[in-house]
């Protein structure tokens, strides 16, 4: 879209006019730091997205955000917006696209604490909820990228897996009432808000558009902006304000005396989810998170160089069919009866407990099932390898910090949220995720063995870390109903070699889960995502498209990474599809 | 110029930033509320995301490779900054980057450019250069403080410990009580200490916050040539922005043969050991801010040289390994033993300390530049402590009592402010 210049001015005028000067600039020092983004390589090849915002503007309200959206379509200016802004899909994807930062409405309305679940607006985050949540015994489902990403873009906008997913759901699944700023300026209430005011359901009484104004992946801010919406709470049986002890990096929580990790190895993938279809059957757990071997290390060390060494002593590798299992319970027979049931099941798979909150000297079972297990893998001599290996580099900590506390700390990871970035960001400082369908147990395991095929090839080329191909990272959902693995590639984005490999990488695995019918992929979003996707899923992008139609018909929500009109599309996937 | 000083030693630091945002937020585990998640003064008060400290990376890139002209907004984005840290230890959780140097970095660029510092920071630099001291007083003033303190002055007399006070307890008269009160109980204990009187020069951490490098690398060569001939055995300073520079900056620039320590640190060895005494209850309850030169910057330097490796493909790794400063190293319990030892007195903690506490606003050379930016940060910080229904304040850094002082006159709250050894001086009978 062309704007003209004395349009352009004027615009800025009245935005200024909305909000104050003092939360509008179009200074090139701040329009690029809007423009740099995380996976922005993948399209351009440098930390820049392709195109730098025309201005940046600081809403404080609703009315703020609606008087923006009329300037925007009386002007022709295409506006995207952020909240906590993290990654390429939250910057703009055309020329003179205004960048509109949601960073000042940043407060939880409401907790209601009898009917469970919070009202927030766009720049609360994981952390300030569940820290206001856990004070009335309640807890929030944070997504996977962290709390300290927005609650209110994961809802609305953004996909929505995260580790204790088993027990507080999905960001979609878990998303009530909405205030939606259409593109054309119009203000919608969703589910029971457009019905009765209050917040408490997302489908009816009331108008629901979730399938319109979300789907399964979201619009990436290519809709319009939501500007507040509730969110289901979940129970939180530890205490209301959970002592933190240590220091950064390795910070845990005390006093969860009924919350208990359980880090749990399966033989092969066949056992493992054979594993996770009888935890969720027997709804005991609060968390039933994948970390595969790659990330497992890092969740225990401080630097690199120790990730290094106890990597190369293959301990972690030798047992990659591993779950952290979280046990919670609101009384302590209730915590007996779960952690009994946890140990039949494991018993029941042929798995181990290789460590726990508390390490029971029954343990020593699981202690000589692995080392059979190493030994079949390794051979006695390599077995010993391995063994010797690991006592001089994982021993040292464990010796150090000892095993509970390792296990402590990887709890209070997965309920916090807080070190999910440390996990993937610092083998390379970048990274790029694929395959990952909200589906059933064994096709959540089907994606994670195509995924290290398809990712072996750019080990060897040497352009993603070699993880030995398995980073399949996800969860189960309310209780063995769902499950995710996403097959997540870290690699240097400071080396564009790496950058345009990991680029392919994704493509490479759009295709191999279309092909091979995995589940729609995490990446199926923009024309390209939707172009390779569209031939085996009922041509879907038409349907999109004409929503976005409908909801913008002046085509000022930047739908970049989401969907174009009507035209452009089927253009570009019927060129797609002819190449 | 020191090469980690210059901004394109950290290019790769620059590009593996990944907009996560930590650095505008406490330790995620460490939110108990949600009015309390911010640690950066900078970002909470702007909002524009080139305010935080990945923002500022992004400028810092972004010059280097020619994209953004410097002009009067990189020059706002840049010192509009307290330079506190809280950034740094946010962004170490789970990274391995260097966001405080490239900050410190940024500016030398920009002074070494000739495009900064601020009009406003030109006096304070100027003080240094010609009058040793950030506030432009004459050199005889300097050692007024300790006139009638019946202590040693150094080099004419020989002592084990040198008290430094630092440019602010000399020369400021509503904190030089301050630096009289710690050499007496210095003296009451029987340590052999001598101040330097009008010879004691400025430390150069303003000149290093600010940008210009040259002049912080002279004066820190000097200061340590001359402390080192005074053949002293340990350097006390009551200032946290001395004792910061001097503790994490001095040993990169040349051997020093003494330890330098905190006052409080020292008056916690003295308590511990014997040498003074805390009887006389101070019933009172206070809250204890955690100065950042004191705490998270202070933290020992850490010598590294070496080369960069990957692992697996990608995986950054150092040879010889590197160690990084992660904030945790400061001096954090000292202050809060020597408290916990006055009868009478009761610690209650807010909500944003140690290594995550949340600055006052006075740092970086923001007081001078954007006095109500330090005002508004002092602020948050004073209704943070009123959060927890304490009678006082208690610190132990200048620039921090300075500025919670206008914090506090600025509201209605009528607590106090003390510095930590105001509360000793009761404990231990005196006023």
């Amino acid at each position: 879209m062309t704007v003209q210049t004395a349009s352009r001015e004027s615009a800025y005028l009245e935005l200024e006019h909305i909000v104050g000067p003092e939360h509008i600039t179009s200074s090139p020092v701040i329009m690029d730091s809007y423009t740099f983004q995380f996976n922005a390589d993948n399209i351009t090849g440098t930390n820049w997205g392709p195109f730098r915002p025309w201005a940046v503007i600081l809403p404080e309200s609703t009315r703020q955000v609606q008087a923006i959206v009329r300037v925007c379509n009386e002007h022709e200016v295409p506006f995207k917006a952020i909240s906590t802004g993290w990654a390429i899909m939250g910057a703009p994807s055309c020329e003179g696209c205004l960048q509109i930062d949601l960073r000042r409405m940043n407060h939880i309305i409401e907790i209601d604490e009898e009917n469970m679940y919070a009202v927030v607006e766009p720049y609360v985050s994981g952390a300030a909820l569940q820290a206001e949540a856990m004070k009335k015994g309640l807890n929030c489902h944070i997504h996977g990228a962290g709390s300290n990403a927005s609650l209110l873009a994961n809802a609305t906008s953004v996909c929505g897996q995260g580790n204790t997913g088993m027990s507080t759901s999905h960001s979609n699944r878990n998303l009530l009432g909405v205030e939606w700023v259409t593109p054309t300026g119009e203000v919608l209430h969703l589910g029971s808000l457009g019905q009765t005011g209050r917040w408490f359901t997302g489908d009816g009484p009331g108008p629901s558009l979730r399938g319109a104004m979300r789907g399964f992946l979201g619009a990436f801010g290519g809709i319009g902006v939501f500007t507040r919406c509730a969110l289901k709470l979940y129970p939180w049986y530890g205490p209301r304000e959970p002592e933190v002890k240590g220091t950064t990096p390795d910070y845990w929580l005390e006093g969860l005396d009924r919350i208990h990790v359980f880090q749990v190895v399966l033989e092969s993938w066949d056992s493992f989810a054979d594993f996770c279809y009888k935890l969720g059957e027997a709804e005991i757990a609060m968390v039933a998170c994948r970390n595969a071997p790659v990330v497992a290390v890092a969740g225990v060390v401080d630097s690199n160089e120790e990730f290094v060494e106890i990597w190369e002593s293959e301990y972690f590798q030798s047992f990659p069919y591993a779950l952290s299992v979280v046990i919670d319970a609101g009384s302590d027979a209730e915590f007996a009866h779960r952690t009994r049931v946890l140990h039949d099941i494991v018993d029941d798979c042929g798995g181990l407990i290789q460590f726990a909150t508390k390490t029971r000297p029954s343990y020593i079972k699981y202690q000589l099932r692995m080392l059979n297990w190493l030994r079949k893998q390794h051979g006695t001599v390599g077995a010993v390898r391995v063994l010797y290996r690991a006592a001089r580099s994982f021993g040292k900590i464990v010796h150090e910090k000892g095993m509970d506390h390792l296990a402590r700390t990887m709890a209070a990871a997965m309920i916090k949220a807080h070190a999910n970035a440390r996990a993937i960001f610092r083998f390379g400082g970048s990274f790029i995720t694929t395959f990952g369908a909200l589906e059933t147990i064994d096709a959540a395991v089907a994606g994670a063995k195509r995924g290290i095929e398809v990712k072996k090839p750019y080990i060897e080329r040497g352009v993603l870390m070699d993880d030995t191909g398995d980073n399949a990272w996800g969860t189960i959902y309310e209780q063995g109903a769902l499950m995710h693995l996403e097959e997540v590639a870290a690699y240097d984005p400071s080396d564009p070699e790496a950058a345009a490999g990991a680029t392919r990488f994704m493509i490479d695995a759009i295709v191999a889960s279309r092909d091979d019918h995995i589940g729609f992929c995490f990446n199926g979003f923009s024309d390209l995502g939707h172009g390779l996707l569209s031939d085996q899923t009922s041509g879907y992008y038409r349907w999109l498209a004409a929503l976005k139609d409908a909801f913008d018909p002046a085509g000022v929500s930047d739908g970049g990474y989401y969907v174009s009109r009507s035209e452009e599309v089927t253009a570009l996937v019927d060129g797609l599809q002819k190449h | 110029m020191n090469p980690r000083h210059k901004l394109d030693y950290y290019e790769k630091d620059l590009k593996r930033c990944c907009h996560c945002s930590m650095c505008k937020f406490i330790p995620l585990i460490q939110v108990k509320d949600a009015r309390y998640t911010q640690v950066c003064p900078a970002i909470s008060q702007k909002d524009f995301h080139a305010y935080c400290a990945g923002g500022k990376l992004h400028a810092a890139l972004s010059l280097l490779e020619g994209r953004i002209e410097p002009d009067a907004d990189l020059l706002d984005v840049v010192y509009r900054c307290s330079t506190c840290g809280g950034c740094d230890v946010s962004c170490k959780h789970n990274r391995d980057l260097e966001p405080l140097e490239v900050l410190f970095a940024l500016r030398a660029h920009l002074v070494s450019t000739g495009v900064g510092p601020l009009p406003e920071h030109e006096p304070i630099l100027m003080g240094i250069r010609n009058y040793d001291n950030v506030w432009q007083q004459p050199r005889q003033a300097r050692g007024r403080w300790a006139k009638d303190a019946g202590v040693k002055v150094l080099p004419k007399q020989s002592a084990e410990v040198l008290y430094f006070a630092g440019c602010t307890y000399s020369l400021n008269r509503q904190l030089t009580g301050v630096a009289r009160k710690t050499v007496a109980l210095m003296k009451s204990a029987g340590v052999d200490v001598g101040v330097l009187g009008e010879e004691e020069p400025c430390c150069g951490s303003p000149a290093f916050t600010i940008g210009d490098h040259e002049l912080f690398m002279e004066k820190a060569a000097a200061n340590i040539a001359m402390f080192n001939r005074l053949g002293i055995k340990r350097l006390v300073t009551s200032c946290a922005g001395c004792f910061g520079v001097m503790s994490g900056k001095y040993p990169a620039v040349g051997d020093m043969s003494f330890e330098v320590v905190p006052a409080v640190s020292f008056i916690e060895e003295l308590v511990r050991e014997g040498g003074i005494r805390l009887t006389h209850p101070v019933n009172m309850t206070v809250t204890y801010h955690d100065p950042c030169h004191l705490g998270r910057q202070s933290e020992p330097y850490i010598p590294w040289e070496g080369r960069e490796l990957k692992k697996l493909n990608s995986v950054v790794v150092h040879d010889p390994p590197k160690e990084y400063r992660r904030g945790t190293k400061g001096v954090y319990d000292a202050p809060r033993e020597v408290l916990a030892a006055v009868p009478g007195l009761t610690l209650t903690e807010m909500k944003r300390i140690r290594e995550y506490s949340f600055c006052c606003g006075s740092g970086g050379g923001v007081k001078s530049a954007f006095p109500e930016f330090a005002l508004t940060a002092a602020r948050e910080r004073v209704a943070e402590a009123e959060e927890t229904g304490v009678r006082a304040i208690v610190t132990a850094c200048p620039w921090c009592e300075a500025n919670l002082a206008d914090g506090l006159a600025a509201g209605e709250s009528g607590m106090e402010l003390f510095d930590l050894v105001d509360i000793v001086t009761r404990a231990m009978g005196g006023e």
